[in-house]
């Protein structure tokens, strides 16, 4: 099982990756990326299971990450992990082929109760 | 009524706390407290921007001392303070900005645009915040985790009428 973890910031691609550790999804490989484009250059290379991608990126957000992934007839789950999980954020993650939101901060939990259901 | 006053029904000085003391409680536990308000601080060199474009209009501003730049660095990479680097503090107070602006902005009127942080500490160049005649400061809270100081800003900007377009209409 490999996840591609997208964020510009450095420290909260590390937190993401404890964070999947302590959900209990330390058995997994971890790819990063540094943004959408990189992303899109790092699930081609190394082709991941799931992806956890941040939203407000430069050079390419994470919602146009994904858009581009969709119209390439890609579905493999893609989740966002941003700071912001407002109703609208969520309406739009999901009508864009999300399969969830997790808002940051977050918690183990928040992230075991999102992965069960894709990743079992 | 002024964009200030608007804001001030919104959202006030015990939500930002609650928000802030959220989300520095999911980024570091509870093990070196949690923030709470305090007397004012004097000038804090450390800190990062956000912007807010659309319904609501303003930046959301996080600053703090190098020391509590540097501890928290040293927590959330896992290293010892002494081995934290510049671009290590910039990282680490840019996401800070970055989650307590998110979730400032998820509390107010959208649809809008988040920005990007832009970060200022001692070694860089500091960030550029509007200080026009239409920018005014909402809200100013001073704060203390683990001993330090640390300042949430808010600026609040007036909302072009609707028919000039203020982002390019995606929402962050």
């Amino acid at each position: 099982m490999k996840i591609l973890v997208v964020d510009d910031s450095r420290v909260m691609r590390q937190i993401v990756v404890r964070t999947l550790r302590q959900a209990g999804y330390g058995h997994c490989d971890v790819v990063e990326a540094s943004d959408g484009r990189d992303g899109m250059d790092k699930l081609r290379e190394e082709q991941p299971d799931l992806v956890l991608s941040d939203w407000n990126m430069p050079e390419m957000t994470g919602i146009e990450f994904l858009s581009a992934l969709r119209a390439s007839g890609d579905a493999r789950p893609f989740g966002f992990v941003t700071s912001e999980g407002s109703e609208p954020m969520r309406a739009t993650a999901a009508a864009a082929g999300a399969s969830f939101l997790i808002a940051k901060p977050f918690t183990p939990d928040a992230f075991r109760d999102v992965l069960e259901p894709v990743l079992g | 009524m002024t964009a200030t006053d608007a804001f001030a029904e919104l959202m006030d000085d015990n939500t930002v706390v609650e928000m802030v003391a959220d989300v520095f409680t999911g980024l570091f536990g509870e093990g070196r407290g949690v923030p709470h308000p305090d007397v004012t601080a004097g000038p804090l060199p450390v800190g990062a921007c956000v912007g807010v474009t659309g319904a609501w209009q303003g930046q959301i501003d996080v600053a703090c001392s190098a020391e509590l730049a540097h501890l928290a660095a040293a927590e959330l990479f896992d290293v010892a303070v002494d081995a934290v680097s510049d671009a290590d503090v910039r990282d680490v107070v840019g996401e800070l900005a970055n989650v307590v602006g998110g979730n400032v902005k998820s509390a107010l009127p959208g649809p809008s645009v988040l920005s990007l942080p832009s970060t200022r500490t001692p070694a860089s160049v500091p960030a550029v915040r509007v200080e026009s005649d239409g920018v005014s400061p909402a809200l100013v809270l001073d704060l203390t985790w683990s001993g330090q100081p640390i300042r949430v800003s808010i600026w609040t900007m007036p909302t072009p009428p609707p028919s000039q377009p203020s982002s390019k209409g995606e929402i962050s």
